[in-house]
């Protein structure tokens, strides 16, 4: 197996969480339709502050490394005020900047020097992967903004 | 030598994803949105679209491989696919019957579903300013029974499916259906996105997708195998003429699987666009056509940006006719034209003007000729559903399955279905030969029975 199939295996299994936590809601509604999200979100988060870590990982040399550093913190950071949110019960906030940071991070890691050069497989994965994880977040934030749905109504 | 150059003078698609495209939109039309969510929501929810999907499996698949291959063996129009490959298989030429049949029957239904989606027409001006004044079943009382505004709006329609089809299959068809399908798919996922948000999409969910093993009858069998029988335009040569101008490098498996799984999607976006609004406003979900017609207008014109949304559903909902139509109206024009009778646009007139005057019929149907009784009971549109939707549809259908399972040579068949995986092949040739024509024929006799 190529680095790239591990790659994208592993992020696709790491997709699953997203998966199955946007579609519960659905499925139970109620308390534990809250509680999916609240989990969806937080394991967003983390996976956000996985991805911030990364761009320390990347090549030293690489033209613009030093901005890419402070970005890099920066998603970290947004994902900390994502806990925060679900803290002070900003839920719908929270989805907004989940799909939000998700999908700017791709652009941002796609503007590097050696995104261009990775294997063409790589570059699809990763598309794909920010997409559906962006899809994931936007079914929850219809269910939370559904007046037929929303826990809170 | 000539006549077989000029036989397969048609061209061919673009790029592989022409042909599915072209597939697709044949096999997405109004039936196929409205009739998918409401059979399965009435038939056990999941359970019924599990079994449909079975049904697609072992019946629909293995006769639209059947057609793509027959078509792009011969590269031809039906008739002259059926009979081409007959004598290459040394067998009697009378096959073609089904290619004349398909065309025969494309013909029928593009008569009375161009009045339909000329309705549809008329609904994206009607839905834009619609006040609610009116009740949505007088509005459509009154759409239906003015003739002058039902032929005017077949007669727009009629010319929309002729001027594509006249322009080729580069320049119109494959041309059309790369605008129209994504338009579909965009459409599509914005209703979706919308009823989401602003619908009872959890009762909807629940109403097309919770399995409910006890409301599956007999009955609901029938209903998954009709459903996956005409859901993709099989039996219409429809099929037939697009695999004609299918790339000889393109896979015949992979595709039909690619049509037939976007198909189901695009009908099950279809429901999750539709019910969760019905729900919302509390209307009953198993009116039938009237379900597009009254109560979806109903509901825009109760709803916040009802006037936006409702003629982006009416767009969305003329879209997916007009990419059916024009599959309907192809068979018979590359036919004209192949055999030199006509020139293609020639061909695509007058086919459209004697389908236009037969529409004329099931227009009236609608008011001055809604007790005219053509066949047993049945007015002019439904004689003409009767004949083409009922009778020849299931029969070439099971003739295709039969002539592919046991009369075309195999030699023929490998060449077209490559290095497909042996067993996904045998597979096929035991649905094809045994499953598939005793289902249709299951089918064909339900309907008198």
């Amino acid at each position: 197996m190529n680095i790239n199939t591990v790659k994208s295996t592993y992020g696709y299994i790491g997709f699953i969480p997203f998966a199955v936590l946007s579609i519960t809601p659905w499925i139970t509604g109620g308390y534990i339709g809250e509680i999916a999200i609240i989990f969806q979100i937080a394991y967003g988060s983390i996976i956000l502050t996985f991805l911030g870590g990364i761009s320390w990982g990347w090549r030293d040399d690489q033209p613009q490394q030093k901005k890419n550093l402070s970005i890099g913190i920066l998603y970290s950071l947004i994902a900390c005020l994502m806990l925060g949110l679900i803290y002070l019960n900003m839920i719908l906030f929270a989805l907004l900047i989940s799909i939000i940071s998700f999908q700017s991070f791709y652009y941002f890691e796609k503007s590097t020097y050696d995104f261009k050069h990775k294997h063409e497989d790589y570059q699809k994965f990763r598309r794909m992967l920010s997409l559906l994880v962006a899809i994931s977040f936007l079914i929850s934030t219809a269910y939370w903004i559904n007046p037929y749905s929303n826990p809170l109504n | 030598m000539e006549i077989q150059k000029q036989l397969k003078s048609h061209g061919a698609w673009i790029g592989k994803w022409t042909f599915i495209l072209a597939a697709t939109g044949s096999a997405v039309g109004l039936g196929n949105i409205w009739g998918f969510p409401y059979k399965a929501g009435t038939n056990g929810g999941g359970a019924f679209v599990l079994i449909y999907l079975g049904c697609i499996l072992i019946i629909g698949l293995p006769i639209m491989i059947s057609e793509i291959i027959i078509g792009r063996k011969a590269g031809n129009s039906p008739i002259n696919a059926m009979k081409n490959v007959a004598l290459e298989s040394k067998k009697t030429s009378m096959w073609q019957i089904v290619g004349w049949s398909g065309i025969f029957a494309g013909i029928l239904i593009l008569s009375f579903y161009s009045v339909i989606a000329g309705i549809c027409l008329n609904y994206i001006f009607i839905s834009a300013t619609s006040s609610g004044a009116i009740s949505s079943p007088d509005q459509f009382s009154s759409v239906i029974s003015s003739p002058a505004n039902l032929i005017m709006w077949h007669t727009i329609f009629m010319v929309m499916t002729a001027l594509i089809v006249s322009a080729g299959i580069k320049d119109g068809i494959g041309r059309m259906v790369k605008i129209l399908m994504p338009m579909l798919g965009f459409l599509m996922i914005f209703m979706v996105i919308y009823s989401m948000i602003n619908g009872d999409f959890a009762k909807a969910l629940s109403f097309l997708f919770a399995p409910d093993f006890s409301s599956v009858t007999s009955d609901t069998l029938l209903q998954a195998m009709g459903q996956a029988f005409f859901s993709l335009s099989l039996g219409m040569g429809s099929i037939m003429a697009y695999g004609a101008y299918m790339p000889k490098d393109q896979k015949v498996v992979g595709s039909s699987f690619t049509v037939a799984s976007l198909d189901t999607l695009i009908a099950m976006l279809a429901g999750l666009a539709i019910f969760p609004i019905i729900f919302a406003f509390n209307l009953e979900p198993n009116s039938g056509p009237g379900l597009v017609f009254v109560s979806m207008l109903s509901a825009f014109n109760q709803m916040q940006f009802g006037q936006f949304i409702g003629p982006l559903f009416f767009i969305l909902l003329s879209v997916a006719a007009l990419s059916s139509s024009i599959s309907l109206l192809e068979p018979g024009v590359a036919y004209l034209s192949e055999e030199g009778i006509l020139s293609r646009k020639r061909s695509a007139e007058i086919i459209s003007f004697f389908i236009w005057v037969l529409g004329i019929g099931s227009a009236l149907s609608f008011n001055i000729w809604s007790d005219v009784d053509i066949i047993s009971g049945k007015n002019f549109l439904d004689s003409m559903d009767f004949i083409a939707n009922q009778i020849l549809l299931p029969l070439g259908g099971m003739l295709i399955a039969i002539f592919v399972g046991w009369f075309m040579k195999e030699s023929l068949i490998k060449d077209e279905i490559g290095n497909t995986n042996n067993a996904i092949y045998l597979m096929w040739r035991f649905f094809v030969k045994f499953v598939a024509p005793l289902c249709v024929g299951y089918i064909f006799y339900r309907q008198f029975f």
